[in-house]
């Protein structure tokens, strides 16, 4: 029960941004990824997400290979994520922002939605009110109606998980979702993560911040230069001197 | 009231003509499709609707659902290579789309009467079905704009990347773009070739593309009210143009700069913009809900 990647590698050219790695990430945990910059970490999102095609190897959900699938498709099968550069629908309202995020819920017909019929429009209210208790969850109620391209940087990254895990996915990928923010937000990221995990999604958490990595997650990966360096549970992963000698650079 | 119709009954019906057309260019836009086809999706609206009245004696009210048939095919074929493009690439291929049209009902000459189009078309449609044409397309509009459809275009047209990753098949949508302009554009194309007694390709040319673009630049490009306001502008502006005789076209390029600079979202859309900020109903209250933060409940305004 869980997403597994197996030998995948992205090539650019010449570049091996990602060289040939095993992950696992199982339901109902939170996994980490952390590495310095460069290192790879969003190209291993965007590799999971379809953004990029593999160059070797294959991404499995359940045992079924989901390599070749498009970004879409690979949605649908519960594989969410954010971005690492907050992608907001900056002059959709947040509100709205949440709601799209609702679009694999949407059960709103063609016909329905083109001739106005009762079904679409009790459905956008039903998606209205989830989108609120959403919001509510976050703590972002009160800027439902302002658009989203103007709030402050640390709400956008609010407003982009809840769109993330609004669909209620089987795995979210959150590409350094508590950048930017202070020691109380990220606290209670935090906590919305960990409720996540205990509801059996699997998270995949993509963090410069090595103390929140430790303190989140139950097994931690160590990426550089495209390569797997180390992996672990955490006290064991952020003890390893080439984890070490990688963040703080040199030869040790 | 009865008058002011008999007065300027001609200038009403191509006020509908163009609002309808205009409905066609800006679902297009609405949902971030750069297609300019609209004259093109009308030209073949007005020529299925006028040979088969004519050359088969078909009842024109068929023919008017022939021309619907013919858009949503001729969309649909047009959205398979272009679909996939963006932008000012989109832009240019549904110009040379345009143009193609247009060279294919010259080149046909035997079947399209060439350069010199089709004559003696029965005028059958009046202000009545014109409004009828256009209150059904206000009606889509109206509930796309407010149920998936419409949250779904939103948000191809702000970022389709980041609607993909949240399980959107934005070719399929992209397609669904392209074929609601493309039946609008031939319906309203049709109509019009009933309402005109004789259509030649011209009057689908470089011409009338800018005219529909015009229509939603001028009005907006997101609200109901978007092409009726852009087209009442274009309906009003020749009549108070008229001492400025062959000069007219100065006014209209200066509006339009005008409106592009001072009012870049068009006067329909601003419009609508201005009333809702005036009288916003926030979430809370249309939810009959107290905003919760931190624990705390905080009553909405």
């Amino acid at each position: 029960m869980s997403l597994r990647i197996e030998g995948a590698a992205k090539h650019f050219g010449g570049l091996k941004a990602v060289d040939g790695i095993n992950m696992e990430i199982p339901f109902g945990q939170i996994t980490g990824l952390i590495g310095p910059n460069g290192a790879g970490k969003s190209t291993v999102v965007n590799m999971i997400s379809g953004v990029y095609a593999l160059t070797h190897g294959r991404v499995t959900l359940d045992g079924t290979d989901i390599s070749h699938e498009t970004v879409d498709q690979v949605n649908r099968r519960g594989i969410a994520r954010t971005f690492q550069n907050i992608r907001l629908l900056p002059e959709a309202t947040v509100l709205d922002n949440v709601m799209i995020g609702l679009f694999r819920k949407d059960r709103t017909s063609l016909a329905a939605s083109l001739l106005g019929l009762p079904s679409a429009m009790s459905e956008t209210r039903r998606l209205r009110e989830e989108a609120w208790e959403l919001l509510g969850r976050f703590g972002i109620q009160q800027y439902a109606d302002l658009e989203a391209g103007g709030l402050a940087y640390g709400h956008q990254r609010r407003v982009e998980i809840a769109r993330a895990i609004a669909s209620q996915p089987r795995i979210v990928m959150l590409d350094e979702p508590v950048a930017g923010m202070n020691e109380v937000e990220s606290g209670e990221m935090a906590s919305i993560f960990r409720e996540l995990a205990q509801s059996g999604t699997g998270l995949l958490l993509i963090e410069h911040n090595v103390a929140f990595v430790a303190k989140l997650c139950d097994r931690v990966y160590v990426l550089d230069s495209g390569r797997l360096i180390a992996e672990g549970d955490p006290e064991t992963v952020t003890r390893d001197p080439k984890v070490i000698e990688a963040y703080i650079g040199g030869h040790a | 009231m009865m008058n002011f119709y008999m007065a300027y009954q001609p200038i009403i019906d191509f006020f509908l003509i163009a609002v309808g057309l205009g409905y066609s260019q800006q679902i297009a836009l609405k949902a971030g499709v750069f297609s300019i086809a609209t004259a093109g999706f009308a030209a073949i609206g007005a020529y299925t609707s006028a040979i088969l009245v004519t050359r088969y004696g078909i009842h024109p009210m068929i023919s008017v659902f022939a021309a619907a048939a013919m858009g949503i095919l001729a969309s649909w074929i047009l959205s398979l290579p272009l679909a996939r493009l963006r932008g000012a690439f989109q832009a240019i291929a549904t110009l040379a789309f345009v143009q193609v049209v247009i060279a294919l009902l010259l080149y046909f000459s035997g079947f399209t009467g060439g350069a010199l189009g089709i004559i003696n078309i029965p005028r059958v449609v009046n202000t009545g079905w014109l409004l009828l044409a256009v209150g059904v397309t206000m009606y889509v509009v109206w509930s796309l704009n407010r149920s998936k459809v419409g949250r779904v275009f939103g948000a191809l047209r702000e970022d389709d990347s980041v609607a993909a990753s949240l399980g959107i098949p934005i070719q399929g949508y992209y397609t669904l773009a392209f074929i609601l302009s493309g039946v609008i554009g031939a319906v309203f194309g049709g109509m019009r070739s009933l309402y005109v007694f004789n259509i030649e390709p011209v009057d689908f040319g470089f011409a009338a593309m800018v005219a529909s673009l015009t229509v939603v630049v001028l009005g907006g490009r997101n609200t109901l009210l978007g092409p009726i306001a852009g087209a009442l502008i274009m309906a009003i502006l020749p009549e108070i143009a008229r001492p400025l005789a062959e000069n007219r076209g100065i006014l209209n390029g200066v509006i339009l700069i005008l409106v592009i600079t001072f009012l870049p979202n068009g006067v329909g859309d601003e419009l609508v913009y201005w009333l809702r900020r005036r009288f916003r109903r926030p979430s809370a209250a249309t939810l009959g809900r107290t905003v919760t933060k931190g624990g705390a409940n905080v009553s909405a305004h």
